[in-house]
């Protein structure tokens, strides 16, 4: 069945060159092509070669690489002045807009008022949601083997405080404490400028819009 | 000041958490598009995602599949969204990266979908100009310099049968 699935599938016919696209960038594990059909214009399909129908079966590697160069793709259409915002979209499923038997990552560029992409919120019950919480967490500690969430989180109210040291009793501690205050305030400085010299496209300003 | 997306780690045992490693946390959203949406945040302040270095985003989309797959074993749906709406005209409201991850069924009321109409040749063909002189400048972090293996047969999972027989509903 995957190999008829495979055959007959147009985008592994569009990586194989023997349906013609617009190809805009491509390694030995994706291919990213424009929509001929976008929902605005420079939308991007990123697709595997090799042809994972859905999600699940794309090894971990080769997803993570996926998803990394839809970031860097997002940035090219702010960096090309086609946007300045995007959507990174993934229909897993029929019933979820999957529309091609080929596991894609859209990558779309978003203009004011274009009505797409808009999440409805909806009223949930206190009960509802910590049913589906807790179904949850028991699915992922089925699957990871372990707990997925620290089970000493759940105990404390607010973020954990530890125990008081009691400094006279253990004095050498005293220092470690004080050498941990001042190693703490470095990074922080670090990263701030790490990310105004990283990037072209004006972030300050984009973050501006958004904290407005 | 910290963001109200921050804050969230700050005060975790009024949410409603699933899963929690340090660089991200998942947890139910309050007023979900649909019954089991989840939201994959990680711990770090990005703004918007250019920002997130790509170990991170590596990271917390390999936690949205990893959810999606416990939705799709948990619930009955037929599909799952994985959206990211980057920045205001997307919508963006909070300044703080993170995914959705939406459990769909069919006539849920939910429609994410556009029409698709074929764009003008021109203007695809300046769209395409445009992307390929920046794509030149693109510098993606390699950690190894030999290129990622392609497997070469899908291995089949057990657990897929439940997406296949959504797959086959697709014309």
């Amino acid at each position: 069945m995957t190999e008829d699935s495979e055959q007959q599938c147009v985008f592994c016919k569009i990586i194989k060159g023997e349906i013609p696209s617009k190809k805009i960038y491509e390694d030995n594990i994706i291919s990213a092509i424009l929509d001929i059909n976008p929902a605005n214009l420079g939308h991007m399909l990123l697709l595997p070669k090799t042809h994972y129908q859905i999600m699940p079966q794309v090894p971990e590697t080769e997803l993570g690489h996926m998803f990394k160069i839809a970031k860097h793709l997002s940035n090219c259409i702010l960096k090309a002045n086609l946007a300045n915002s995007s959507t990174i979209f993934v229909a897993n499923g029929a019933g979820a807009g999957q529309k091609a038997p080929h596991f894609m990552i859209h990558v779309i560029p978003r203009l004011k008022n274009d009505g797409l992409f808009d999440i409805p919120k909806r009223k949930a019950t206190e009960p509802e949601l910590e049913k589906v919480k807790n179904v949850l967490i028991g699915k992922l500690k089925e699957r990871l083997g372990r707990d997925p969430v620290p089970i000493n989180e759940n105990k404390n109210l607010d973020k954990n405080i530890p125990e008081p040291l009691d400094l006279e009793k253990e004095p050498e501690k005293k220092e470690k404490v004080k050498e941990e205050k001042s190693v703490k305030k470095k990074p922080k400085k670090e990263t701030k400028k790490k990310e105004k010299n990283e990037e072209d496209v004006d972030i300050d300003k984009l973050t501006d819009l958004l904290t407005k | 000041m910290k963001c109200d997306i921050c804050n969230i780690f700050d005060h975790k045992s009024a949410f409603k958490i699933i899963y929690e490693d340090e660089l991200c946390t998942a947890l139910m959203h309050e007023s979900p598009a649909n019954y089991g949406h989840v939201l994959v945040i990680p711990t770090g302040h990005y703004t918007i995602m250019e920002l997130v270095p790509d170990k991170i985003i590596e990271h917390v989309f390999s936690v949205s599949n990893l959810i999606s797959t416990a939705l799709f074993e948990t619930l009955n749906i037929q599909g799952t969204n994985i959206i990211v709406n980057n920045g205001v005209e997307a919508g963006q409201k909070e300044p703080h990266f993170y995914i959705n991850v939406i459990p769909r069924t069919e006539n849920d009321g939910i429609n994410f979908e556009w029409k698709a109409e074929p764009a003008n040749e021109d203007s695809l063909k300046t769209a395409e100009l445009k992307l390929n002189e920046v794509i030149g400048k693109m510098t993606v972090q390699q950690e190894e310099k030999k290129p990622l293996e392609i497997h070469e047969s899908i291995e089949k999972v057990d657990d897929e049968d439940y997406m296949f027989k959504q797959l086959r509903k697709i014309p």
